[in-house]
């Protein structure tokens, strides 16, 4: 088959240098590292359902009784502290990879996340001050805001300074994750090369090994916490602000817009077949670049749908990490259920009759590895322009029918990636996102199908050739 | 305790551990005593370090990307490794995967 040397050449002078990308111990460690976070986001999206059941009579009775709120606090301290789990995960992967002991560097991490945060939350009072109703004595709240300086000096000193003493949740969450991923990827990278430069404590050799480890940990950790004490006195004394908040402002929030606009869809979409094409694994590629900015969106609509105001005017994202796995990636990378049903109910060659048997359940939990290696989709110039298509119509169909209300956003529930079709459509978005998933499988089947037909019709004489001329 | 280990190493473990169970299927059929099993490329040097270290590596042809980075482990290890065949693979050719791990071990 020429086109697989065609294929060759692709995979050896294109693919090389983004693979090179992928795979520096930075991105293993940030795809490796993430997938610590996935138990936690998965049960916690039970709690959030649970603390929110969309119907209201339940739901009232489960306010009422105060049970609500204990679901929602297993919520908050699984899938709401998120970036605790990805911080801790992303170092220990990195030094994990490097072959050095790892929950060490993990738990430096951690310590180095929470203390570059300045462990403060926002006076509850002066938040509540311009809201009408709340105020001091006869003032209003925004009158007490305006003539602050006429009130007793405590009471002025109570109502503007933060709460101090408390780890900021905030920060813990979607809106700490890009912070936590960097975060992670450095505490790795330079515990690792403290340890394989040989800075630390070495004891004598009588020292039993579980007292000698601690302190192999004690001089990357004590320079590390250190580098990160200097950087948050920077940004205490120079910036005003703590590092987390300049991150989140001037990288996460223009990221998490770009990967949630129609063009990012777009090109997610796109290229997860591009790499599958070339038999490269890009549901797992894409899967690693996009978590980090799908997740804190994922996290923003569970926030409002937690707080009952899930709604795009209320700054719902469209794209999030479950319109990744359970729209773009449904059924398997290039959504090829429509190929499923070809093979199973209208093919004619051997080789596509059995492959469809193969594949029919595995494509049910979005498993489709048989159909990329056996049909093959992989360099195969037959089936690429509905492999291609697919994915990115799907995409754009389905960002649009949100955007126009149609199908309300995604709640932010996780299920987790190998949820069958429609089901995970009712889980993460309701009824009306499962019927729309039931429409992206038709509308997978209307696209494959013209392109299936006339491939199997290859195969098949294919295959009555070579039985003639077994025959003959 | 087996006779011969064998590792499939893929991206999740998910799609190869099909593959696998045909390959127990095949090996069974043929009155094979193989230990096989599917596990995450990350994976990899756990097992390699482990005290069952396996008789021979290979890897799913959707990480045939990984190949060298995994093989310079293997190699350290000694143990042999190679990337499926796709059709093999796609096809679920439990027999061919598995004469095709003998191959690699004798």
């Amino acid at each position: 088959m020429d086109n697989v040397g065609r294929g060759n050449w692709v995979s050896e002078k294109l693919l090389p240098p983004i693979m090179k990308v992928v795979n520096t111990k930075a991105m293993n460690a940030l795809k490796d590292g993430m997938v610590y976070s996935l138990p936690f986001i998965i049960i916690g999206s039970i709690f959030l359902i649970l603390s929110n059941i969309p119907y209201k009579p339940v739901a009232q009775a489960l306010t009422d009784s105060g049970w609500s709120a204990i679901f929602t606090q297993a919520y908050t301290t699984s899938f709401g502290i998120m970036a605790v789990w990805a911080v801790v995960g992303i170092a220990y992967v990195y030094v994990r990879n490097e072959g050095f002991e790892a929950l060490p560097a993990g738990l430096t991490s951690l310590a180095i996340f929470l203390g570059l945060q300045s462990l403060q939350v926002a006076s509850p009072l002066s938040a509540a001050m311009g809201k009408a109703g709340s105020g001091v004595g006869s003032l209003s709240g925004t009158q007490v805001a305006e003539h602050i300086d006429k009130l007793p000096h405590a009471l002025q000193t109570f109502l503007t300074s933060p709460v101090t003493g408390a780890i900021n949740i905030t920060w813990l969450g979607g809106q700490g994750m890009i912070a936590a991923i960097l975060i992670g990827i450095f505490v790795g990278w330079g515990y690792s090369a403290m340890l394989r430069a040989g800075w630390k404590i070495t004891l004598p050799e009588q020292v039993p090994a579980n007292v000698a480890n601690q302190f192999t940990a004690m001089i990357p950790a004590g320079v590390l916490i250190t580098v990160a004490m200097f950087i948050y006195a920077f940004f205490s004394f120079i910036v005003k602000e703590d590092l987390l908040q300049t991150i989140y402002t001037l990288i996460q929030t223009p990221l998490q817009g770009l990967s949630d606009s129609f063009g990012g869809a777009l090109i997610i979409a796109f290229l997860v077949p591009f790499f599958w094409f070339f038999g490269v694994h890009g549901g797992l590629i894409m899967g690693a670049i996009t978590t980090g900015l799908l997740v804190p969106n994922t996290f923003d609509n569970a926030a409002l749908y937690h707080a009952g105001k899930l709604s795009l005017a209320n700054g719902a994202h469209i794209v999030t990490n479950e319109f990744y796995n359970n729209f773009i990636n449904l059924t398997g990378s290039g959504i090829t259920i429509g190929l499923v049903i070809f093979t199973l109910v209208a093919a004619r060659s051997v080789q596509l009759k059995s492959l469809g048997k193969i594949e029919a359940v595995p494509g049910l939990f979005n498993i489709n590895e048989p159909f990329l290696f056996g049909l093959p989709l992989v360099l195969n110039p037959f089936l690429a322009i509905p492999f291609f298509l697919t994915p990115v119509l799907v995409a754009a169909s389905t960002y649009l029918v949100i955007y126009f209300g149609i199908v309300p956003p995604l709640n932010g529930v996780a299920a987790p990636w190998t949820t069958p079709p429609i089901i995970s459509g009712f889980l993460i978005g309701g009824w009306k996102m499962a019927v729309w998933q039931a429409v992206v499988l038709v509308m997978s089947a209307a696209i494959y199908w013209p392109f299936a037909k006339r491939y199997d019709k290859m195969l098949l004489a294919q295959e009555q050739e070579a039985e003639a001329a077994e025959n003959a | 305790m087996a006779e011969k280990t064998i590792m499939l190493a893929c991206a999740a473990g998910m799609s190869t551990s099909m593959l696998v169970k045909k390959m127990q299927d095949a090996a069974k059929a043929a009155g094979k005593d193989y230990e096989i099993f599917a596990t995450s490329t990350s994976d990899v040097d756990e097992k390699l370090a482990s005290s069952n270290k396996p008789d021979v590596v290979l890897l799913g042809p959707q990480v045939s990307y990984m190949k060298k980075e995994i093989q310079a482990k293997t190699d350290a290890a000694g143990v042999p490794l190679d990337v499926i065949n796709m059709m093999d693979y796609g096809m679920m050719k439990g027999d061919n995967v598995l004469k095709t791990a003998e191959a690699l071990i004798s």
